[in-house]
């Protein structure tokens, strides 16, 4: 057999915890409940469906230290990612929410392990907290990968179901939802780009 | 799904009726045979297992779109079981993947237009025999296939630059409107391709550049691969061959129409098939003669399952060739950032492709060839998943500012290649798998042969130098994920229902009529004899076009009548 030219662990893992988010019955649009922003915390117990308040600040401290919030950028948390993963679990992929509870209470295992006076992860510095990430990354990373997929979702997907408060996803990266653009796209291809001079 | 908005159609026949076609499958295939055969004056079904979207229904949406269940196959209801080899017991695994819609994968699919090349119907003559490999000629030549290709082009739309490509093949006319305007990625592909010593052309595209037919030009929104055409710009045959068939008063789109058996009779002719309707609701459909666009996936899935005790191995399945030599083209990627910003997520996604090594110099030892292009491939939830090297951090704020910075300035070379065609990759019936109809769930059986990953391997190479050379400032590798890979789905669905002039090894005859039935067609890419190069689409359409006026030579000719005897 030929070899191939990468390890592909964790390229795979993730994947299939993409597809597991992914390859649920898709949402129609009356299927996800109308969304009206509540700024950039955590949902209030009275907002959440299928997770508990405690279970949501604990997913949304965790999304904090995947894609944290920076002066003047807004991370995960101002996306609201925790509304997100609250109303899909609620609604088209019920099937999913054991297995991502499972995954906050492994985590919160993990923060006890190695800081065993600490409530849990929620209640850990973020230098604790990074620490903890860590090594939940590689004693449990199918469970870390089911909780970092709906992040990524939830910054990044339509702010109409829940997450991306704001589009602070796709300005973070530069993307525009637009029905059309007109040439140039890009810097190379525009008439005098550097494609030609450089 | 259900379809949204109903749909009145422009003739309903009643199942008692028998319709002189029955066209399984509303697809690639089966759009262009539904069009063609109401258009010469015969009455058309078409059964199609999804819904019936419009453009309308459309969206940018990617959480809802990127799992494509929305537009294909879900395996939920539709198992499937993989093996590696026969001696394995299969697991269930999501393993094919297809456009479930009418339009089929028309709908979903990027746009790549090419045309085979004259090598790829003769490369068993040409290049001799392979170990392990039952490859065939076609039993028919690029030339005889060009004026399908044509009309296919002309009748479907096709953004394009005849003569741009020094390797393309001879062709009677140009395409009907020019080349999509370049895109900086397509821009990046030229820039490498001439430090090189390579061509980059312009990418013919089965998306309109300028008005044809009544239908819009693209507005460069970027969203094509994997979504459906919001602006009815791409050419699939829900924006053009279906509704010209509606048109003719003589075709009808029935959708969620799951057929699970094709019925023969006491003469060995087929007399029509079952299937459910949206509530599982079992119906049979008479016709004088029934044509399989079902995707080289169901197509055999179908075959197999209408057993019957003269057909006991699988309908026209006498070669034991039903399912078998599936094919469904490789590849590796790399991607690269360079310097200011690509955007390649705006516009459509391919505008040039590099074929200089759709033939390789027989000195590297590796059979087959390739297709190289520059896109970017990722919407932004597919980004922060897939579009970083598979090495970069995977969260904190090192993750955040490569999402940041990288995301405008990305660009992927995809390669697409040969695979070749092996008896034991197949389809079949699982033993004891059913699918949410209670029907036999789809089991693969799939390894790619040694000189595959070879080629793959070869093909990222060039993928590297390409980046290299058109200023990549860092470039990576993806692991080369074959289909025996437990990531990917396959798609291009290929060689499971042969084209032959010997019944001993083909299941269909050079005119797509089963070798077995003389009124059951075949007509989607089942019936290739080898794979090609990738970017099937074309030739299936192509003979598609050919395999309708084949059909309706027969059917004028009295000879698909279910009583009718072979003349």
């Amino acid at each position: 057999m030929t070899e191939l030219p990468l390890d592909r662990r964790q390229f795979l893992v993730a994947s299939s915890a993409l597809a597991a988010w992914f390859v649920m019955s898709p949402p129609t649009p009356d299927a996800v409940p109308a969304v009206t922003p509540r700024g950039a915390t955590a949902p209030r117990e009275t907002d959440l469906a299928a997770l508990t308040a405690a279970q949501a600040a604990t997913f949304t401290a965790f999304a904090a230290q995947v894609i944290p919030s920076e002066p003047g950028s807004p991370g995960a948390r101002e996306a609201n990612v925790a509304r997100f993963a609250d109303r899909a679990l609620a609604t088209h992929l019920t099937e999913l929410r054991s297995d991502f509870v499972s995954a906050l209470g492994a985590l919160d295992a993990e923060a006890r392990r190695l800081q065993p006076a600490a409530g849990g992860f929620v209640s850990l510095t973020g230098a604790a907290q990074v620490e903890v990430m860590h090594a939940f990354d590689t004693t449990h990373h199918d469970a870390f990968e089911t909780l970092r997929v709906p992040v990524i979702a939830g910054m990044f997907a339509n702010p109409g179901y829940g997450g991306n408060t704001n589009k602070v996803g796709w300005k973070l990266i530069g993307f525009e939802d637009r029905f059309y653009w007109t040439a140039p796209f890009g810097h190379y291809d525009r008439p005098t780009g550097s494609h030609r001079n450089g | 799904m259900d379809s949204p908005h109903p749909v009145t159609p422009s003739v309903r026949y009643q199942t008692s009726d028998e319709v002189d076609f029955v066209i399984v499958g509303a697809g690639s295939a089966g759009g262009v045979v539904a069009r063609e055969l109401s258009r010469a004056g015969f009455r058309v079904v078409v059964l199609e297992q999804g819904p019936y979207l419009r453009a309308s229904d459309f969206t940018h949406d990617e959480f809802a779109v990127s799992s494509l269940a929305a537009l294909t196959n879900d395996w939920r209801l539709s198992p499937n079981t993989f093996r590696a080899t026969e001696s394995e017991t299969a697991v269930r695994k999501n393993f094919v993947q297809y456009g479930r819609v009418v339009g089929g994968g028309s709908v979903h699919f990027t746009g790549n237009y090419w045309r085979f090349h004259e090598i790829d119907f003769v490369e068993r003559s040409r290049k001799g025999a392979v170990a392990g490999v039952d490859r065939d000629d076609w039993p028919i030549t690029y030339a005889e296939l060009e004026p399908y290709y044509d009309r296919a082009e002309w009748a479907l739309g096709v953004s394009g630059i005849a003569g741009a490509s020094p390797f393309d093949p001879p062709r009677r006319r140009g395409y009907p409107v020019p080349p999509l305007p370049m895109q900086s990625t397509g821009a990046l592909a030229e820039r490498g391709a001439r430090k090189l010593g390579w061509t980059a052309f312009p990418a013919p595209m089965a998306i309109l550049s300028k008005p044809y037919k009544g239908r819009s030009p693209c507005a460069h929104c970027g969203f094509c691969e994997t979504f459906g055409c919001e602006m009815g710009a791409k050419s699939s045959t829900l924006a053009t061959m279906i509704p010209e068939a509606e048109a003719t008063g003589r075709c009808e789109i029935r959708a969620q129409s799951y057929v699970r058996q094709v019925e023969v009779n006491d003469a060995g002719r087929v007399t029509g098939v079952t299937y459910f309707d949206a509530h599982k609701v079992e119906h049979s459909q008479r016709a004088k003669a029934v044509v399989l666009c079902a995707n080289g996936a169901e197509t055999p899935r179908l075959l197999l399952m209408s057993k019957s005790a003269r057909f006991p191995d699988g309908l026209a399945n006498t070669s034991g060739w039903v399912g078998t030599h599936l094919m469904c083209n490789g590849g590796a990627m790399a991607g690269g950032a360079f310097e200011h910003a690509v955007n390649g997520y705006r516009g459509v996604v391919d505008t040039r492709v590099i074929h200089d090594f759709y033939e390789l110099d027989p000195a590297l030892g590796i059979d087959g060839g390739g297709g190289l292009d520059m896109r970017h491939d990722f919407p932004p939830i597919s980004f922060a998943m897939g579009g970083l090297p598979p090495d970069a951090p995977t969260w904190g704020v090192d993750y955040k500012h490569m999402l940041r910075d990288w995301f405008t300035r990305s660009a992927y070379v995809l390669t697409h290649t040969t695979q070749l065609p092996q008896a034991s990759n197949a389809v079949s019936l699982d033993p004891t798998l059913k699918d949410a109809w209670g029907m036999p769930a789809m089991r693969v059986t799939f390894k790619e042969h040694e000189n595959d990953l070879k080629l793959y391997l070869f093909m990222q190479e060039r993928a590297m130098e390409l980046l290299a050379a058109a200023g990549a400032r860092t470039s990576w590798k993806y692991p080369v994920i074959g289909g025996s890979d437990p990531y990917l789905p396959i798609v291009h669905l290929l060689g499971t229902c042969r084209m032959g002039d010997d019944p001993r090894r083909s299941v269909v005859n050079r005119d797509h009529r089963a070798h077995d039935v003389d009124n059951l067609f075949i007509v989607d890419g089942s019936s290739f004899v080898t794979s090609g190069r990738g970017q099937p689409t074309l030739t299936i359409q192509a003979l598609a076009f050919r395999a309708a006026e084949r059909m309706a030579t027969l059917a004028r000719a009295g000879e698909l009548r279910a009583g009718a005897r072979r003349s």
